[in-house]
């Protein structure tokens, strides 16, 4: 179990997560919810310690597993990186051909020799369901969805524990988010899947936990937890319930019966723009 | 200015760079195959330079100039890296290191020449050699060569190296196995650019290497380039304007050799 306490992150001083505190599971499908911007993605690079490369981010906390404090420098990153791996949002494909792309980290972090890299190679992609077709094609020439499943088997090759998934369905069509989505719930039977995506109803689809960031001016915290069907079916949190009521109604969840602009949503940052009542009012706005 | 015109400048422009640049092409072309075939070609062995012999010119010029890069190459590889780790990690330090490499660059020859000339040939004891030229030569050539590979290596995206990163590949595997091979095109053209100006360097080598006419036996002794032995016909020696369009020629195609080779080599993915 990932056990993450005390999580705060500042970029160039600016809070970005603020005492974040999350238990995770050992396997299955674990969704991180939140609006845009609010720290989703800095919290899996923190994870993996990629913040080390990025000298504006300070972070402090800790994040457990099995016994070690993964941000402790004494452990090697490279140990941290082969246990939890990171599917990036755009995959970059690296040059050479699909499967050159899944035994280049195979390569260059194991020990194992050149049949054996083949064959977790090949296992790797054809878990990630990508067509024996596609192995000797030039990465860069793949689809979008394709290259999603290329960078899943590149991750999944090296076998972690837990696999980061950073809006893996983003950009791509309803077919292949299905069949990314088919692919996490396979991959979610033997280790942990974490999931970053806003897409609510994947997350209603696949997660057997969700939890719910929230950006605050001292930074992202998490406001609720729980199983798919409460957090998004009834949320507690006024921020969940603007969030889920945004997504399945709208625009019109901004507006209260009364045609004003809920009390929660008087807050700058998320004051919508009017909308247009009448010519006048359009007239208005349109000549600021 | 509207479109239009400014579109046939453009065009009148590059025909006449071009035009140029054919006519100066042809004129050494012309030139030197009338000064090869008057002088040097039945006498490029056994005689010396001053009579129009161009081996030993030619000779020097590859010695020199594959040492030179040689000793440079790691020097430049070792600067790139660090200019990627250093402006990953500490971006003033990077910044500052880029604009060191710049500046080394841009030093006239003639200054890297007199450092040259102290370092290697005097307190070195070098004297006026092969290897004090080819020393000298790639003191020049390395900051050239570096800022290319950074050129290059800039142009890559950055998710490269992160994604790299991301998946517990070592910084030096990044850079070595996937950030060189994914910018070979930056490469050989940084290597171009330094052999081509390697080869047609006079200033740093007239003060390190010599103008020796005479055939080299070893790195310890004089020579005289192809470029310092084209200075030195055209001004030191009389009537030898035609055997240094010879020469100037057979540096003119040593050179595109060259960048026809580093353009040709294709090599695979990632290693």
């Amino acid at each position: 179990m990932i056990q993450v306490r005390k999580l705060g992150v500042r970029c160039c001083g600016a809070p970005i997560l603020d005492a974040i505190d999350l238990d995770l599971p050992d396997r299955g499908i674990v969704v991180l919810l939140g609006p845009s911007g609010c720290g989703k993605t800095t919290l899996l690079r923190c994870l993996i310690r990629e913040d080390e490369e990025d000298r504006t981010l300070l972070v402090s906390g800790r994040v457990m597993l099995g016994g070690d404090d993964l941000r402790d420098p004494k452990v090697p990153v490279v140990r941290v990186r082969q246990q939890l791996g990171l599917v990036p949002q755009r995959p970059y494909p690296f040059p050479g051909t699909a499967f050159e792309n899944v035994t280049f980290a195979l390569r260059h972090t194991t020990r194992l020799s050149t049949a054996e890299i083949d064959a977790r190679a090949l296992s790797a992609l054809q878990e990630a369901g990508l067509e024996l077709a596609h192995h000797r094609t030039q990465a860069d020439k793949l689809s979008g969805g394709q290259l999603k499943r290329l960078a899943v088997a590149r991750t999944i090759a090296l076998d972690p524990a837990v696999l980061l998934m950073d809006e893996p369905t983003n950009g791509l069509d309803p077919l292949a988010v299905v069949r990314i989505e088919m692919l996490m719930t396979s991959l979610a039977e033997n280790r942990l899947v974490v999931v970053v995506t806003h897409d609510l109803h994947l997350a209603r689809r696949i997660a057997d936990q969700v939890h719910f960031l929230w950006p605050f001016p001292t930074g992202a915290r998490l406001v609720e937890s729980g199983p798919p069907d409460r957090v998004l079916e009834s949320p507690a949190h006024a921020e969940t319930q603007l969030f889920v009521a945004a997504a399945w109604n709208g625009a019109a969840a901004l507006y209260d019966e009364d045609d004003e602009i809920g009390p929660l949503q008087q807050r700058s940052h998320l004051r919508p723009r009017p909308l247009p009542q009448s010519d006048s009012d359009h007239d208005r706005i349109a000549k600021p | 200015m509207s479109a239009p015109p400014l579109k046939l400048l453009a065009t009148g422009a590059a025909i006449a760079v071009a035009a140029l640049f054919s006519l100066l092409m042809l004129d050494i072309a012309v030139e030197g195959l009338h000064g090869l075939l008057a002088t040097a070609l039945p006498k490029t062995t056994t005689t010396t330079a001053d009579e129009g012999g161009v081996f030993a010119a030619l000779l020097s010029t590859v010695s020199i100039s594959v040492l030179a890069l040689l000793t440079s190459l790691p020097v430049a590889l070792g600067c790139a890296w660090l200019g990627v780790e250093t402006l990953a990690r500490r971006p003033r330090v990077g910044t500052a290191l880029r604009r060191s490499l710049d500046v080394a660059s841009a030093t006239p020859s003639i200054a890297i020449g007199l450092v040259g000339w102290t370092l290697f040939s005097n307190s070195f004891g070098l004297g006026f050699s092969l290897l004090a030229g080819a020393l000298t030569l790639s003191l020049m050539i390395a900051p050239l060569m570096a800022s290319a590979f950074l050129a290059g290596i800039d142009a890559l995206p950055a998710a490269l190296r992160a994604q790299s990163l991301g998946l517990g590949v070592s910084r030096w595997n990044t850079f070595w196995r996937l950030l060189l091979p994914s910018c070979r095109p930056a490469i050989a053209a940084g290597i171009v650019l330094a052999l081509g100006r390697a080869t047609a360097e006079t200033a740093c080598l007239i003060l390190t290497s010599g103008i020796s006419t005479r055939w080299p036996e070893s790195m310890g002794d004089p020579g005289a380039t192809l470029a310092v032995h084209v200075y030195h016909l055209a001004r030191n020696v009389p009537d030898g304007e035609p055997r240094a369009y010879s020469a100037a020629l057979l540096l003119v195609v040593v050179n595109a050799l060259v960048q026809v080779v580093l353009a040709r080599l294709r090599l695979g993915g990632p290693r």
